[in-house]
């Protein structure tokens, strides 16, 4: 059996008196695209930078296909990365900059990178310090796809693109893991992982709190909805999927952890003049997720089980 | 290449294959055209990467030295075109402030030797700062802005990439050497004493650059590193003024990087055996350089903690507060290190002048060459406030320099996007660098006048010292303008215009009347304007017009920075 793409085994590292990780074990598939979510500070760069062998941990192992981090000629053959504030040396112009980073790891599809810039609408032939953050970005981008590695380590890889280079970045992590690539994706843009990722893992304060496929989670993200009626509040005490219900002006306020359709059916028996969906930012998510208690999850979960992929959390009103 | 092309090929072969096992992820994959595959160079990658970083400046200092041996030799050449008589030699050699400033001298009948003598230790210094300013920007500010982690994302260990920088460093010192080597012994001083001389000099550089690079692992952030391994230089300069204090001491100059080239003397009464500290000092510290990077952390060092601490909320209230605040240490530090610097020298004046009044035969020499002046006390005093001056105006240049580094970073940005004027900021920056500069002057001044009382002479009053160094004043002024003209107009060259004019305008005035200069070549540095104050009167006019025009400068800069683009590195 091929060994796992990224595997750690209770990974720590401490910077002084504070704990950036404490005890990390994950396992990420071959072929797998893995979400890793954290608020700011949750210790996802400092996991990469581990991963990379840039920081020597503290305590615990971690391999690249197999290969110890430590061992960093041998494991950064198969491994690109982009950091997510990309400085490139400003008197190397971009053409000169994947030059340079091609030449470290070797084995550039030419054909392929001369794509991966027209797909990202990169001109090539500015010094690095004309460009903007979003083109720096773009020069690391093209530098990790085009070695065509089999491990992506990407740290907030689309920060600083506009929307038509982020959905072109999500079309290439999926044709990478089609292709069999691992792509180990860290964000803290739920939107992006709820996108692209197989499974997610959520840290806290260096803690890993859940590893999870994304249905699972989506079972645990909520819709709020605001509803304005004609008529009287209905009552949702019977229905599971409902973890919150707050009167409004004129209405109802309704958080929704899962299919919300007996939902809508109640509030429109009640008469809707208006109504808006919120989807959940990270942060509710978050909150929900620490704020509910496991059994109140487990009933969830239950409750929506076997109704298989619940409705998607995003979108507006 | 051949075996390159071969290992990237092999990738490509693994790639299929992954794609064979996976059917339905074949199918789904786009075609792609037969691929052009560059094989891996991780290692020859990153040593190109970092002569890149370095080349310029070291074609720089390899040219701009081997000129100044160049200059030194014609120098001698036309100064003593018979050679140093052995009464000067003699005297040289037993003067004590000689001693200590140039080193022990040598051979002083050959150009080459003269050139050791006078010019050596000015361009171990240059080679030295210029080595630890070098190493710890490839060592340390790359991984300040972590450029490092794309190049250690590559198949490169971070040992491997340190080890190849202090290649390239030693590369750059040989090739200093080498230029050094050629002028030499193109300006007919002999092949052997040029060999040695640049041998020795790419030793020292060599040797600062590995300090450096021991330095960067020890503390994090470029400006902490090149600190420390500029204290490592102070030291070892004191070092060398103990150890050529007296013959007694003599042993001292083998502890100490800028004693070596003493102990060598390349054209004359060599002595080989320092040649191994030149050469086994650089490999042992880059090889303890190398043997710290693999227990530390990248961005990581192993002597700091960025632990979190309680706010000091003081000189945070103004752009103007919060620019002294980041610059004061430096101020502090050159207050320091200057005022220790003019004590010494204040201290050996009297010596100095005792010992010339036992010499009736060399003061008739010095009349007859036209440097009477520098007999006297006042005189020589006079002569030591000069290099002060220069001293204060590199740094008036340099703390310009601080504030276009605010600009280059992009955090001026912060603070102009607030109610700040373009003026009100900069012109902060200006009068706290003029003030630094004039109280930088004053303590040397006062520093002086400790020394002179505290070698028990009264030959020297408070107000000589002060009034010695402060006759600079107008160039420093003069300097800080043109340094605000230049942030104005060519942000880039905030620090080089101002420092260059300086530098090459010191050189002109001292070494011109010797090289029979045209009058108005002489007259476009600054310094020849200058009078011998204490011993004659200030020179009002032309300090009034030095001062008057560096402040026109400044306000044009002033001026200038408000109608220019903020620009950043």
């Amino acid at each position: 059996m091929a060994p796992a793409a990224i595997r750690t085994l209770g990974l720590t590292k401490h910077f002084g008196r504070v704990v950036a990780l404490d005890g990390l074990d994950l396992e990420v598939c071959p072929g797998e695209i893995f979400g890793f979510l954290g608020p700011n500070g949750a210790g996802k760069s400092t996991t990469i930078r581990l991963l990379l062998g840039l920081l020597r941990p503290t305590a615990g192992e971690a391999w690249l296909a197999g290969v110890p981090v430590s061992d960093v000629e041998h494991a950064h053959r198969s491994v690109s990365y982009v950091p997510g504030d990309v400085s490139l040396w400003p008197q190397l112009t971009g053409a000169e900059s994947l030059e340079l980073l091609g030449s470290l790891s070797g084995g550039v599809d030419v054909a392929y990178r001369d794509e991966l810039l027209e797909r990202l609408d990169l001109d090539p032939s500015q010094r690095a310090r004309s460009y903007s953050k979003g083109n720096r970005q773009k020069i690391a981008l093209v530098a990790a796809f085009m070695t065509r590695p089999d491990i992506l380590l990407l740290d907030e890889p689309t920060v600083g693109l506009d929307p038509l280079m982020e959905a072109e970045f999500q079309s290439l992590a999926r044709e990478a893991a089609e292709r069999g690539q691992t792509v180990f994706l860290s964000s803290h843009l739920l939107d992006e992982v709820e996108d692209l990722c197989h499974r997610v893992a959520i840290l806290r304060s260096g803690v890993l709190v859940e590893v999870a496929a994304l249905e699972d989670l989506r079972r645990l993200t909520t819709t709020i909805f605001e509803a304005s009626l004609s008529g009287p509040v209905p009552v949702f005490n019977d229905l599971p999927e409902v973890i919150g219900v707050e009167p409004m002006d004129g209405g109802v306020r309704v958080t929704v952890s899962g299919a919300p359709g007996a939902v809508l059916t109640r509030l429109n028996a009640a008469g809707i003049t208006r109504l808006h969906s919120q989807a959940p930012t990270l942060e509710q998510i978050f909150l929900t997720y620490y704020e509910t208690s496991s059994s109140q999850r487990d009933a969830v979960a239950a409750a929506h089980g076997q109704s298989g992929v619940a409705g998607r959390g995003g979108g507006g009103s | 290449m051949t075996s390159a092309t071969h290992h990237g090929a092999h990738e490509v072969k693994d790639t299929s294959n992954r794609k064979a096992r996976d059917v339905a992820a074949a199918s789904a994959a786009r075609d792609v055209a037969p691929r052009i595959v560059q094989g891996a160079r991780p290692r020859r990658t990153v040593l190109m990467l970092y002569a890149r970083l370095t080349r310029r400046g070291a074609l720089l200092m390899a040219a701009s030295q081997a000129m100044y041996v160049g200059i030194e030799v014609a120098s001698f050449n036309a100064a003593y075109p018979d050679g140093v008589s052995p009464l000067q030699f003699a005297m040289f050699q037993d003067n004590p402030a000689v001693r200590m400033m140039q080193g022990v001298p040598s051979a002083l009948d050959s150009a080459g030797g003269f050139t050791v003598w006078d010019g050596g230790w000015i361009i171990q210094l240059l080679l030295a700062v210029w080595a630890l300013m070098t190493t710890s920007r490839l060592l340390r500010g790359e991984e300040d802005v972590e450029r490092t982690d794309l190049v250690l994302a590559g198949p490169v260990r971070a040992t491997a990439a340190t080890a190849l920088s202090l290649v390239v460093m030693a590369a750059a010192a040989l090739l200093i050497g080498v230029a050094v080597t050629v002028a030499m012994s193109v300006s007919g001083t002999g092949l052997a004493g040029s060999a040695l001389l640049g041998l020795g000099l790419a030793g020292v550089t060599a040797t600062f650059a590995s300090v450096a690079a021991v330095t960067s692992q020890l503390v994090n952030v470029r400006r902490r590193a090149a600190g420390l391994a500029a204290g490592v230089l102070g030291v070892a300069y004191v070092l060398r003024m103990v150890g050529n204090s007296t013959d007694a001491r003599s042993w001292v100059r083998w502890s100490t990087p800028l004693g070596w080239m003493d102990e060598l003397r390349p054209y004359g009464d060599t002595d080989l055996r320092a040649l191994l500290p030149m050469l086994a000092v650089p490999v042992l510290l880059a090889a303890l350089a190398v043997t710290l990077r693999a227990r530390r952390d990248t961005g990581g060092a192993l002597l700091a903690t960025d632990a979190g601490r309680e706010p000091h909320l003081r000189l945070l209230a103004s752009p103007i507060a919060f620019a002294w605040r980041t610059n004061r240490a430096v101020l502090l530090a050159w207050v320091l290190g200057l005022g220790a610097y003019a004590a010494v020298m204040g201290a050996l004046i009297s010596t100095m002048i005792d010992w010339l009044a036992q010499d009736k035969s060399y003061q008739q020499i010095m009349a007859d060459l036209g440097l009477d002046q520098a007999l006297t006390t006042l005189g020589f005093l006079a002569m030591i406030g000069v290099i002060f001056g220069v001293a204060v105006a590199l740094q008036v240049a340099w703390r310009m320099g601080a504030a276009r580094t605010e600009e280059e970073a992009g955090r001026v940005e912060a603070i102009l996007a607030r109610p700040v004027s373009r003026v009100r900021w900069l012109g902060g920056h200006a009068l706290l660098s003029l003030l630094g500069g004039a109280l930088l002057l004053a303590a040397t001044g006062t520093a002086l006048w400790l020394g002179v009382a505290a070698s028990g002479s009264d030959e020297i009053t408070w107000g000589d010292a002060m009034r010695s160094v402060l006759n600079t004043l107008p160039v420093v002024v003069l300097i800080g303008g043109l340094a605000v003209l230049t942030f104005g107009l060519l942000p880039r060259l905030t620090v080089a215009v101002p420092v260059t004019v300086s530098v090459v305008g010191y050189l002109v005035t001292l070494l011109g009347p010797a090289l029979s200069w045209p009058a108005w070549v002489l007259n476009l540095s600054p310094f020849t304007h200058l009078t011998l104050v204490p011993a004659v009167p200030w020179a009002a006019t032309a300090g009034i017009v030095m001062t008057c025009l560096g402040l026109v400068f400044l306000g044009v800069g002033l001026l200038a920075f408000r109608r220019r683009d903020i620009v950043g590195s």
